[in-house]
Formats: structure tokens, sequence, C-alpha cells
């Protein structure tokens, strides 16, 4: 023996001190062909490359917990102790950690024995007991016949926590099976149970992290109790708090490979440990270490479905208990399971890798799933009868959100770049596979993840979601609800992002008059409706519509002007905006002005509705003409978007147009031009389309020929002419603009082609659609110049007079562009 | 043998002394014994203990002290680890004892006695293998019992048996293979 096992040693060390490549080619020669010797090597080389971490810490930490154990078999608590407001009767389970005690409320309250664990001295009590006071309304909600309640928790006089649980008497699972000797089919529905309790605390964001035989209980009537749920994570699940244990000889049967590894655990950690679980009921033994099922007790589909949860990367295990649960329904229904091909996995571990959601992007929804769950919440205070049925299910909406935006755990993965679209995509296929049978959840998630797709500008998946939610919601026929009315919100705001205003506003309106019935006129969630749908009216440019919403919101917000809300500032900026709209600059001036003193006293210069405000006051002052305090604020505007997004970003390189327009009117037109050369850079790679690329050369040319820089001028708008030409519609206002100049340019030379760009710019004119918004006003006006120049004057007092009617409405009376229209028409109607 | 100085009991058991052993032993034994028992009873919430300190306290006194020679301190490292093993084994034991039969109620509700039932199985499983090993290799068998109940580094280990630091990272490399394997095996 000792022979053979010095031909072993030496072949091993020969092998180790080889790199892993050359080591077939090594033993190849070794070993020969005694393939006794090489099976030998081969093994323990195997072994080698699994045993890492293994004997890795000292024997004395390694079993330090025996060692205390052993020395802690007396108890120092005795039967009569009043812990909290329970009295112990008697030991009914001890352990490293503590007693566990058969107990009764020493109140009398209640009748009902419960098992009260106290947990032992050099455990961190107030640490517990904040985590204990943070889960226990998650833990209260537990509520399920197959999971033994934690009632209570506290820390008793001397200061040890305690938890009181429901009092289970059974026997672990695994002993129960053999002592009843069940047959295969008897155990498999059993752990069908486990696994679907585990799959409703899972729902409600509820991770066990420690399923064994002995968490799992059955009693004599052969119901099953799953004990513990959410306790290791009250006691802190990094090693051993008391004594500071964290090394592992080895793996502990029941630790997913994340746990063993210090890794994020989720769900999935808990489906690897049903995993085991399930072996263990199946075939009376643990698996082996990770993966190597190595005595072959299952076949076929349980096989499959063991190796499937017991998956090394947690994301190719079982996506959730309930699925594991289906599956082995499904086989003991003698039907093909879902999960027997690798293809899903592969496809949502291909997933994960690809697409990271970044850690803010995450919080970002999450915060936004719980905003909304507190306001259903606060809402539902006013529908008497069905509120408890609201509350709960918002509540449970907003935890699968969570749950199912939770499920990759993104922080335990990477850093890569994230692609949010896929995230909710997957999202919505598990809400679809998971709420089956649950219609009203199913719709109000769906709904929800709509609107999210909107965010993400995911049109086509948005409108899908929200007409399948819809559809759910009128089938429900529960006539008009707030997950209705919600549903109709986000239709709206869908067809508003896609610029179909009237779609947006006959939703809007439906979802608003449904409001007002449930939730009354002045309820915020009706008044955040109303804004919306003033805001599809502002960017329709039908600003009265807005102006009528706005107001209306304000006189129910009736808020003092000392206390204003973000709410309230930001619908008054809005109205000032609509009322700039209407050309209204003063009331627009007067109502902004002292809104954006509280935003920036409310919430600093760096914020995005103060930005807001700072944009669209400057507007209404440049338009207005005072252009000196414009100029200010749209420099302000730069500023804040540089600090807030950076420079090459299109909010930034907005600010960079505005301000540059605003210099150009007032005749600073160096640094306008200056400026206008830089948006033309950073814009045509800030924005989407290519917009920027003949839009900024229109503007550019513009300045280029207030400069008196015709050549540069012309060819500058030649060239983004043919840029619109090439890649804007037919009818784009920009293409307009860019003739209107090209007209003015050739009126300011005398061009010899000046015929040809007024045919142009007179023909666009024709083919315009009559709707187009106003702005390209200045175009009829500097037709009517070509027309007055060419003679044709009825012609040119027509073009005037279609201009003063636009420039009235838009511009006040001293406005130059007004002024010289009107001495146009004046000196054509002068003229002989 | 009144000895009870640990140097003392130290130079004897080198001598081939039976009751030198036994004394250091227990002297290792009764400090582990002491410090466990000393954590359970009413310390102040939040002071956790190494065993690993308190022992090391004891024998790394002795290890630092003037008195020894460096076949001296080769030997001592040698017979704390030795010792160390049959303190921990003899826990496990015990241990495992109290849980067949002495009275242990069988719901368990703690992780913790789980926790300290799975290690007392683990280091039984590892003391018998290792006996195994011992048969194949007498110096890989010793390579775990100085780096693994001993807690030495592997330089100390390298001192102890009186061999370069390069082959007790390869005997330990192969020594852990083989027991991992054979545990996996049991």
């Amino acid at each position: 023996m000792p022979e053979r096992w010095s031909r072993i040693e030496a072949a091993l060390e020969a092998a180790l001190l080889t790199p892993e490549a050359e080591r077939g080619a090594l033993l190849d020669r070794i070993c020969g062909d005694d393939a006794e010797l090489r099976g030998e090597v081969e093994s323990l080389l195997a072994a080698h490359a699994a045993s890492e971490g293994f004997l890795a810490t000292s024997a004395e930490s390694f079993a330090a917990p025996v060692v205390i154990a052993a020395a802690a078999r007396e108890p120092a608590d005795r039967p009569g102790q009043i812990v909290g407001r329970y009295r112990l009767l008697e030991v009914i389970g001890r352990g490293g950690m503590g007693m566990v005690w058969l107990a009764e409320r020493a109140d009398g309250q209640f009748e009902q024995k419960v098992a009260l664990k106290l947990i032992k001295r050099g455990m961190d009590s107030e640490e517990i007991l904040a985590r204990f006071l943070r889960e226990r309304q998650i833990q209260a909600r537990l509520e399920h016949p197959s999971i033994a309640r934690l009632l209570d928790g506290g820390v008793s006089d001397d200061g040890r926590p305690y938890f009181v649980m429901e009092l289970v008497v059974g026997r672990a699972i695994t002993e129960f099976c053999a002592a009843r000797r069940l047959s295969r089919e008897e155990r498999l529905r059993l752990f069908v149970v486990v696994a679907r309790a585990v799959g409703h605390a899972h729902r409600n964001l509820v991770v066990h992290r420690d399923i064994k035989p002995s968490n799992v209980l059955v009693d004599e009537q052969g119901e099953v109790k799953l004990l513990d749920f959410g306790i290791a994570k009250l006691l802190g699940d990094e090693g051993d708090a008391m004594t500071g244990v964290t090394g592992r000889l080895m793996t502990p049967e029941y630790a997913s490979p994340e746990q063993r590894t210090g890794g994020q655990v989720t769900t999935a950690s808990d489906v690897y440990q049903l995993g085991v679980l399930l072996y263990e009921v199946l075939t009376g033994h643990r698996p082996h270490a990770s993966g190597a099922i190595s005595q072959e007790r299952l076949k076929g589909d349980l096989d499959t479905i063991t190796r499937r949860a017991l998956r090394e990367e947690p994301d190719r295990r079982y996506p959730s208990a309930d699925d594991l649960a289906e599956d082995i329904e499904r086989h003991l229904a003698h039907l093909p399971i879902r999960f027997g091909g690798d293809r899903f996995s592969y496809r949502a571990a291909k997933f994960v890798r690809r697409h990271r959601l970044g850690v803010s992007t995450t919080i970002g929804l999450l915060a936004l799933t719980i905003g909304l769950v507190a306001f259903d919440a606060t809402r539902v205070r006013r529908e008497r009868d069905r509120a408890r049925h609201e509350a709960d299910k918002a509540i449970e909406v907003g935890q699968l959100m969570a749950s199912f935006l939770q499920g990759w755990s993104p922080d335990a993965s990477d850093r890569g770049e994230v692609s949010t679209r896929k995230l909710l995509g997957d999202a919505a296929l598990r809400a679809r596979r998971e709420l089956v049978g649950r219609p009203e959840i199913l719709a109000a998630t769906l709904s929800i993840l709509g609107d999210f797709h909107t965010t993400v500008a995911e049109w086509q998946a948005a409108d899908t979601l929200l007409a399948d939610a819809l559809s759910i919601q009128q089938r429900l026929d529960a006539g008009p609800t707030a997950d209705l009315a919600a549903t109709l919100a986000r239709r709206g705001r869908l067809r508003h992002k896609t610029s179909r205003f009237e779609e947006a506003i006959a939703a809007l309106n439906q979802s608003l008059a449904m409001y007002r019935d449930l939730l009354g006129r002045r309820h915020p969630e009706t008044l955040r409706i109303q804004r919306e749908l003033s805001s599809v009216y502002r960017t329709w440019k039908r600003p009265g519509e807005a102006v009528a919403l706005l107001e209306d919101i304000l006189a129910s917000l009736d808020e003092s002007a000392a206390d204003p809300t973000p709410f309230g500032l930001e619908v008054q900026s809005e109205l000032g905006y609509a009322l700039y709209q209407q050309a209204k600059y003063d009331s627009a001036i007067a109502i902004m002005r002292p809104a954006l003193e509280s935003q920036r006293a409310l919430f600093g210069p760096l914020h995005l509705s103060t930005l807001t405000t700072v944009r669209m006051l400057g507007s209404a002052l440049r338009d207005r003409g005072d252009l000196e305090e414009a100029e200010q604020l749209y420099r302000e505007a730069l500023r804040i978007s540089i600090a807030l997004y950076g420079r090459e970003h299109i909010e930034t390189v907005g600010a960079l147009f505005t301000l540059s327009l605003a210099l150009a009117r007032m005749g600073k037109l160096e640094e306008a031009e200056r400026l206008a050369r830089e948006f033309l850079l950073l814009g045509e790679r800030a924005y989407p389309d290519e917009s920027a690329s003949w839009y900024g050369r229109g503007f550019l040319g513009g300045i280029l020929l207030d400069r008196g820089d015709f050549a540069g001028a012309e060819e500058m708008l030649r060239r983004g002419l043919a840029l619109a030409q090439r890649g804007a519609p037919a009818n784009d206002p920009d293409r307009a603009d860019l003739l209107n100049r090209l007209a003015y340019l050739a009126l300011r030379r005398g061009a010899q082609d000046a015929e040809r760009v007024y045919r142009e710019a007179v023909d666009f004119d024709a083919a315009r659609p009559p709707n187009l918004p106003d702005f390209v006003s200045d175009g009829v006006h500097f037709l009517a110049m070509a027309e007055q120049q060419r003679g044709d004057l009825a012609a040119a007092a027509e073009d005037y007079r279609r201009a003063l009617t636009i420039y009235q409405k838009q511009l006040p009376a001293d406005h130059p562009y007004r002024v010289a229209a009107a001495r146009g028409l004046e000196e054509v109607l002068r003229a002989p | 043998m009144g000895a009870t100085d640990p140097t003392e009991l130290l130079a004897l058991s080198r001598t081939g002394n039976r009751e030198a052993l036994d004394a250091l032993f227990s002297l290792v034994y009764g400090d582990l014994r002491a410090r466990a028992h000393r954590l359970l009873q009413g310390q102040p919430a939040g002071l956790t203990l190494s065993t690993t300190a308190l022992v090391h306290e004891s024998y790394l006194k002795l290890i630092r002290s003037e008195r020894l020679s460096v076949q001296d301190r080769a030997h001592f490292l040698a017979l704390a680890a030795h010792a160390m093993r049959l303190v921990l084994v003899s826990y496990a034991r015990r241990h495992d004892a109290t849980k067949r039969g002495g009275g242990a109620i069988p719901l368990e509700l703690d992780e913790e006695l789980l926790l300290s039932n799975d290690r007392a199985e683990q280091v039984l499983a590892l003391d018998e293998a290792l006996g195994r090993l011992a048969k194949l290799s007498e110096r890989l068998s010793r390579t775990v019992e100085l780096r693994f109940f001993g807690g030495l580094t592997l330089e100390e280990t390298a001192e102890a048996l009186g061999v370069a630091p390069s082959t007790v990272k390869l005997d330990w490399q192969k020594a852990r293979a083989w027991l991992y394997r054979e545990m996996l095996d049991a």
C-alpha cells in the first residue's frame, strides 16, 4: 500500500508543479497504461481544485462553536420567570444560541401557548432589536398556513433579545418521511407545500436563508410548518456574531454557494436550499458538495429538477420557488416539466450578463414603486369599504414590483452598463407567468410596468402592457376604479410622449373624471392627473386650455404663499409658461418670479425644477424685451445644466442654444456666434436625430447674416437646407426656417437667384399644413418683404397682415419684428 | 510528578516522559475549557472571544521564552498541535454523545447548535481521515496536524518538521486534496 501511495504521491506532486494545460501530457508519460494510477491522480487533482477554502481556518476557530456548545449545557433561566409579556413554562429546545421555551402570555390576554426563543448573551441586543422593529411589519404580513408566524419580539429585562413564535409540535420533514415510510409521491407532495410557502414569502419579500429539515416540521396530521422565517436575517447572517467565528471547514450542507462565499443572499439562495431539502427528502441523504451529485439516486425529471435548483450560479437556478413547485407538480401529473432544457437559464444568464442594471437606476425605480405604494395607501383611507383590500393590493403590487426588479440583484453582479428595458421586459414576463389567476394584481402590475416602459421610451412595449392592463381591468367589471383610472392616465402619458395629442387628452380626461368621482376634485392624485393633462395642452401649443387647468389646480391647492409645496411651485411655473405661450408676458413673469425664488430657497440652485423655471422665466423676459435679465437667467441655466448634467448633455446643449439666441437678439453677435458654433458641434452628438445639424446651421447662418458675413451665411444656410431636405420631413418647420433665412439673405444681397428662393419659400408656405405652430410666422414676414421688393404690393400687403395677426398674439407691441412688419405694411399701403 | 510550569513540563515530555505530556495536555485543555466557561457566565454582551487567543496565550508565552532552544521550540510546536487535536476531538466526541443520547430535545430551532453539530461531526471525520492518511504518509499527516490543529504558519511548520517551506507547501496541497476526497467519499 505505501509503495503504491508513493507512486501516486510522486505523480500528484509532479502534476501540481506543472501548469494545468500540460498535465495531460505529463500524466501520459508518468502513468503510461496504468489506468488505475492515472485515475487516482486525476481524482486527487480534481479534489485539489475543489478544495479551496477547505482547512483554511485554524482548528481552534473552526471548532469554537463545539467547545462553546459543550460548555453551555445548563440553563440559567427558570420556569415561571417573566420575559417581556410572557411567562416561561418549560424548555422545549436548546442550542448554542439560546433556549427555546414553551411560554404563555403573562397578562392572560391570550390562552394560546407560544414558543419563545431567548437569545443568549453576547449577541448585540440593540442591533437585533432594531432589525426586528424594521422587519416586523413585513414579518407580520407573512400569513400562510404553512409558515409559523413570528408573533412578537423584544429585549428581556437583562438585555437579551427574544422572539416569540407560533408553537409548532412536529418533527423534521426528513424524519417524518422516514418514520411514516412515505412513498416518493407523498414526499413530493409534502415538498411542494414547502416550496409554495417559500414562494409566498418571497412574494412578500422575505427570504428565509436557512431552510433545512430542522426548520421544516410536519405534525401528526401531516401539516407542514416552516419555522424561523426571516430569523436568520434578524440575527445577521455574517458568520457567527457571538464568537466571531467566520471560517468554515467545508461546505455546511445547506448553505448555497453564494452564502459560502459571502455573496449576496437572495431568493435564489432559498431555491438552492430547497434543492438540498428536496434531495434529502427523496433520498434520505444530502447531496455532496456543490453540483456533484455523485450517488446516482435520482433519475429523469427529478434529477433534472434537483440539479436545476442546485446550480452553482444563482441566475441559472429556478427563477422562483414557485417555478420549482410547479415543475414538481407537473412531474406528478406526468406533464413535461417546464425547466427541462437549459435554454431558459442560458438565456437568463446571458441576459443578466449583457444587461446589468446600474444600481442607481434600480434604486430610482424602486423609489418610484415605493412612492406609489405610499400614495396608494393614503388614497385608500378615503375609500372606506374597500380600504383594507386596496391597501393590501397596493402593498402587494409594490412588493411584487420590487421583487421583479430585484430578482437579478444588480449590485451582486457587477458594474457593467444597463439595459433597463430588458430588465423591465423580463419583469413583465415574470408578472404574466407568476400572477396567472390573480387578474387584479396582474393588471395593476402590468400597468405600472407599462408606465416604466414609457419612461424608458419603449413605446411599443408600453402600449401593449397598458392595453393588456386596461382590457383586464375592464373585464373585471368593477366599474370605475382607481386602478383603471391610473392605467388610463398612464396611457395618456404614453400618447403624450408619442405626440398623439388628441388621444392623450381623451385618455387623461377619462382618467381625470374617474379620479374626481372616486377621490374628489382636490385629491392630490386628481390634481396630478390634471397637471399631466395641462402639459399635453402646453406641448400641443394650446395654452388656453392649459392655463384654465393649471389655475384650477392652484385654486384647489389653496396653499399659502409662505408655505409652498414643490408640486404647487411646479404648477405655478408651468402656469407661467402657458401664459408666456399666450404672449401674456407680464402675468407670466409675475407668477414665475416668486415661484423661482421659492424653488431656489427650497431646492437650492442645482435642481431640475429650479432649472426649468429659470429657463421658462428667461424666455418670457426675452420675449417681453427684458433682454439683460433674460441673458442673466440663460447664463444661470447654462451653469446649472453643466453642473447637473455635464457639458455634452442634451440639456446643456439646449441651454447653450437659448443663451446664444438671446445674445443674438441683443446684438451681442460675437459671443452669440461662438456659442452657436459650440452648439452646432455638440448638438450633432447630443441630439438623438440629426435635426441639430440643420437647425444649428440655420441659426448660425442667421447670426452670420446679422454680422454681415453674407458669404459665410449663405454657405451655412445652403448646407443646412441640403441636410434638412435629406433628413427632415417635407413640412418640417425647420426647413421653412432655412428657406426663410435664405430668402431673407437673397433679399439683403439682391442676389441673382433671389426669385428662385422666394418661389421655394412661397411654395413651402402654400404647402404648409394649416395648424403648424406659429413660429414660422417670421417666414411670412420675410415673404412679404420679398414680395414688396419684387413690387407685388397686393401679395405683400396680404402677407404683412398675416404676419401681424400672428405677431399680435405672440409678441409685445414694441417687439422689433412686430414694429418692422407694421412699418412694412404701412409702406406697402402708402405706396402709389 | 508535581511540575506545573509549562517549560518544565515541556522539557520533561521531550525526554519521553508520559506524565509530562499528559500534564501539558491537561494544561492546554484546562485553559481552553475555562475560557469557554467564562464566556458563558455573565460576561458583558459584545465581549467576544477567540479560543485561539487563550490557548495561544498559554503556549506562546512558552514559545517566546528565552529558555527554549530551537529544538525545544520545534518539539513544543508539534506537541501543542497534537494536544490541541486531542482537545478538540474530545470536545467533538462529547458533543456528539450529547446530541445522540443525553436528553437533548429533538426540536432543534437553533442554528448555532446545528452549526456546532455539523462542526463536531467534521472534526471527528477529519480526525479519522487523518489517522488513515498517517498510514500512507506520516509526514503529510503531521503537516496537517501542525497547520490546521496547531494553527502554525507555513514557516513554523517547516521549522517543526525540519523541512523546507516549499516542501511544506506541496505536502499541504497533497494532504488537503487527499483529505478532501476522503471526507467526501466517507
